[in-house]
């Protein structure tokens, strides 16, 4: 790591061509630009470019480093993980007001987050300049929404820039970083995933270090009120008519394959146009059609455009994922223009403003675009392939292996019986909203960041005055909860609401590559905050930390904590499984053994052969576990001496959890003839007891075996048929 | 200047596919070639499905569609043969016999498909198969990757030399590794398949 950041911080006086990630470009591009300070909240697919400034920040201040390369380490450029996105983009405005760069870097759904400062800093004034850098997920390869993030240089009048490849997005935070100190506006660069995640050849230069002079000018403009704002929304629309602006669209507005004349012209924007150069020249059509890729879509490169226009084209086909953001604005310019090409966009050959590209979707619109067929081209698929690519099995994501968080969900499950009980889980996002997919579906709803907590005081208040009035249990991760479930915990408190919280804190923010928050800070420049105290202060009454693999003490907690009348909450606290507290504590030569002093359960496993823990019975049975959790006494394995080799522990622990069938299941996971063994067995099992108490386990057999219902599913002896070794008819 | 070219690196997420790719990239670059990768790792922590395309040649981009993929690297089976669509009758493929069970697999709600059967039609329908039925027991698992990279330079169609490959790993690789990993290239290049299912 320590590499990839020496590499990113030296400059080079002549050009220097590497390949590398969109992402990584960009964080390069803000620092040749010189930008001073970066405000962030990770995400997918934006991640990246803050993780790199997380190491330079943390390089850059390591007095070691500053002694061994004092080159790069002067002028350290400020970094934080913010709490959210809101709070990033205002502390990003006001570093800009103290006349420090910044650079603002989100995903999507981020933007939402932050809008509320975008929206009216734009009539006021900046200092220094403010690139925001918003990542867009199409496709929705790791969102929780495919929003079209090009709409906010509308909404905000901001200029916005929108890549193709990772060298575009290099040069655009450059130009960004520019046109935001001359005009004094936030300018947002776009991108998508398939720019953020695609490496490209970039060429680095030289990085600047004119750091702007920290200083606090007071403006009329800093004064937001409305006498002024008519006056300043006039003058924000003038800004976007700056020359500054009208020349970084002249840049941004290039022409692709326009060495022949052709009938046909394509404008698009964004990945768009990638896809397109590469299917044009694959398919050696490039002499058949012109291109105008538009790189800044807002303010609308309205000449660029007319001109294009203008060219006497037939058809005209506008290329653009999402939205028909662009394909609107030329329909208009067309129509003030009174031109009449015919313009296509979505609706056309399967263009959708649903999910991304790809090279056969833009391929086939290609074709009938063009009207001509690129099958002489094209490579011959393989044959049978339908064969071999039905019933694959998939490969969803799961929670990892030794996850805090399965042992939490493993707890809830027993806590709360899915089947029996309607009492609504909501969830929330991060690595555990993965609980929400089988096989452990704990989770009723997932909505956006720091829902969870609102949700389920919703739904309690929406039931409040019925029958049906219960607790309501709201799910959370760390990280999430300080994002914006604390706010609205304090709701919760405020507003009386009878519901149960459940933090997922292991310690860091899992999804995204274990970033800081306040909760897990790690880094001495950011102090931590103690969940519990904080709960405390705000009036929580029931605050109870517990430890997730500790499931007897856990359990108990988790039940007082169902049990309580107000906001009860529980945190879960063991670390992720990535991090140096959780690597640390474990011996990697442990081996696994069960202690049969200890162990509450069958011995039987031990024969191989006949394995209890390879079938049903065991395996789906919550209520036994649930059973020996709860258990004052535990009875050693090996006493249990049944020669039938079935599983006694099991099978009386389903019985006090009051599941027969399941009782039954597991003496017919050995013994199809349970009746018959319940009249003829000598019980040794009870015999040999060393308990004061004996276990009456062969009345206790003759009375689940009385149930002539529990005998009539025999899907479970059938299955294991399958499997047997050896099969008897009689 | 060679024709555009797609290469495609297939597995599970930990198995190195990000790594063999910024290989790639590098002898691509030594060799003054236009190189564009495109990679999927929303969720490779937590044991999804990783892949990456590579593109060589002027306009040529690492997304890949039908039929569209000149060389496929598998470095888990299951994951080899999702990928077959993207690949094409002249295509080369090397792949490894090393599985990682999904979860639906091991709850034994589907079963893992026939990993020898599905090579011997692949050797049928592409140009050159090479797979890797056992892994040298010398090998350590995380250097699959780089055994496979190994085994691909031998085969007629891959875009690099012996010797281009080699400098690429010797300046991304640092360190440590350094020297186990030419080892498991250099075992991967001598690798003699099995003739019967070639």
């Amino acid at each position: 790591m320590i590499e990839r950041t020496i590499k990113i911080l030296t400059p080079h006086t002549s050009p220097h061509k590497t390949c590398v990630m969109g992402n990584e470009g960009i964080a390069r591009a803000a620092l040749e630009a010189g930008v001073n300070g970066v405000f962030a909240y990770p995400g997918t697919p934006s991640t990246e470019i803050s993780e790199i400034f997380s190491h330079v920040n943390t390089f850059q201040s390591n007095p070691i480093n500053q002694e061994k390369y004092p080159e790069i380490t002067k002028d350290p450029v400020y970094f934080e993980y913010s709490i959210n996105e809101k709070i990033a983009l205002e502390k990003a405005i006001a570093y800009s007001i103290g006349n420090r760069s910044a650079m603002c870097v989100m995903k999507n759904v981020g933007m939402n987050v932050a809008s509320d400062a975008l929206m009216s800093v734009t009539y006021q004034t900046i200092g220094a300049p403010l690139v925001i850098v918003v990542c867009d997920d199409p496709g929705c390869h790791s969102s929780s929404n495919e929003q079209d993030s090009r709409y906010w240089g509308q909404m905000a009048s901001v200029p916005m820039l929108n890549p193709a490849t990772p060298a575009d997005a290099f040069e655009m935070i450059k130009q960004a970083f520019e046109l935001s100190g001359k005009i004094k506006l936030p300018v947002i660069v776009r991108t998508t995933t398939r720019v953020s995640h695609t490496k490209g050849i970039v060429t680095y230069g030289n990085i600047n270090h004119e750091f702007g002079i920290p200083k606090f000018e007071r403006l009329p403009e800093h004064i937001n009120i409305p006498a002024r704002t008519a006056a300043a929304h006039a003058r924000l629309l003038d800004k976007l008519k700056n020359e500054n602006v009208l020349e970084l669209l002249a840049v941004n507005s290039k022409y692709i394959f326009n060495e022949h004349k052709a009938k046909h012209g394509i404008i698009s924007t964004g990945v768009a146009t990638t896809y397109i150069t590469e299917i044009l020249s694959q398919n050696n059509v490039t002499e058949k059609v012109n291109v105008l890729d538009l790189g800044m879509i807002h303010p609308f490169p309205e000449k660029e455009v007319v001109s294009f226009l203008k060219r006497d084209y037939e058809k005209i086909l506008i290329l653009e994922e999402l939205d028909a953001i662009l394909e609107n604005s030329v329909r208009t310019i067309a129509q003030k223009n009174k031109i009449n090409t015919t313009i296509l966009g979505k609706g056309f050959a399967g263009l959708v403003t649903t999910g991304e590209f790809s090279i056969d979707l833009i391929t086939n619109v290609l074709q009938d675009f063009l009207e001509t067929d690129f099958s002489s081209t094209e490579n011959i698929t393989l044959a049978d392939t339908e064969k071999y690519l039905n019933n694959l099995p998939p490969r969803p994501p799961a929670l990892c292996a030794g996850c805090p968080h399965r042992a939490t969900f493993y707890l809830l499950k027993l806590a709360i019986s899915r089947e029996q009980s309607e009492l609504i889980l909501c969830g929330d996002i991060g690595c555990f909203g993965l609980g929400a997919l089988p096989p452990l579906k704990m989770l009723d709803t997932i909505n956006h960041m720091g829902m969870s907590i609102s949700m389920a005081q919703g739904l309690f208040e929406s039931a409040h005055n019925s029958e049906k009035k219960q607790k309501v249990v709201a799910l959370v991760g760390d990280g999430t909860f300080f994002h914006s479930g604390l706010a609205s915990l304090v709701n919760a408190v405020y507003t009386r609401a009878n519901i149960l919280v459940v933090i997922f804190d292991n310690r860091t923010t899992g999804m995204t590559g274990h970033q800081a928050h306040p909760g897990a800070s790690r880094l001495p420049k950011y102090h931590e905050i103690d969940i519990p105290p904080l709960l405390k202060g705000l009036g929580v009454e029931m605050v109870k930390t517990i430890n997730p693999f500790n499931i007897r003490d856990s359990f108990k907690q988790l039940n007082k904590a169902m049990e309580f009348e107000g906001v009860s909450v529980v945190i879960a606290k063991a670390s992720c499984i990535f991090l140096p507290d959780f690597k640390d504590k474990i011996d990697k030569k442990l081996k696994i053994a069960v202690d049969h002093n200890r162990c509450n359960s069958c011995a039987n496993h031990e024969d191989a052969l006949i394995s209890c823990s390879r079938c049903y019975a065991p395996k789906n049975n919550l209520s036994r576990a649930k059973a020996k959790l709860i258990s004052e006494i535990s009875i050693s394995g090996d006493e249990q001496l049944c020669p039938a080799n079935i599983c006694n522990h099991g099978f009386f622990n389903s019985i006090i959890e009051g599941d027969y069938k399941s009782a039954v299941e597991i003496v017919r996971d050995k013994m199809l003839f349970a009746r018959t063994c319940s009249a003829i067995c000598h019980r040794p099992c009870e015999l040999f007891s060393t308990q004061n108490n004996v276990v009456p386990i062969k009345k206790l057999k003759h009375l689940v075996s009385a149930i002539d219902e529990n005998f009539r599913d025999f899907s479970h002896p059938k299955k294991r048929t399958k499997n047997a070794i050896k099969k008897i008819s009689l | 200047m060679i024709k555009n070219y797609k290469i495609l690196i297939a597995g599970v997420g930990g198995q190195g596919i990000v790594y063999l790719s910024n290989i790639i990239v590098e002898a691509a670059m030594l060799s003054g070639i236009p190189v564009s990768v495109s990679e999927i790792h929303g969720l490779s922590q937590r044991g999804g499905v990783v892949t990456s395309g590579i593109g060589l040649g002027e306009y040529c981009t690492g997304f890949y569609g039908k039929a569209g993929v000149d060389f496929l690297i598998g470095l888990e089976p299951l994951e080899t043969q999702r990928c077959i669509s993207y690949l094409h009758t002249r295509s080369s493929v090397v792949f490894g016999n090393y599985r990682i069970q999904p979860y639906s697999v091991n709850a034994q709600m589907a079963e893992y498909p026939d990993v020898v059967e599905f090579a011997y039609y692949l050797g049928k329908q592409c140009t050159e198969v090479a797979f890797i039925e056992h892994f040298p027991e010398e090998i350590d698992s995380v250097l699959y990757n780089v055994f496979l990279l190994g085994r691909a330079t031998r085969m007629k169609d891959f875009p690099f030399k012996k010797e281009i490959t080699e400098r690429a790993i010797d300046s991304v690789v640092t360190g440590y590794y350094k020297e186990k990993t030419l080892r498991a290239f250099k075992l991967g290049l001598d690798y003699e398949l099995n003739k019967q299912m070639v």
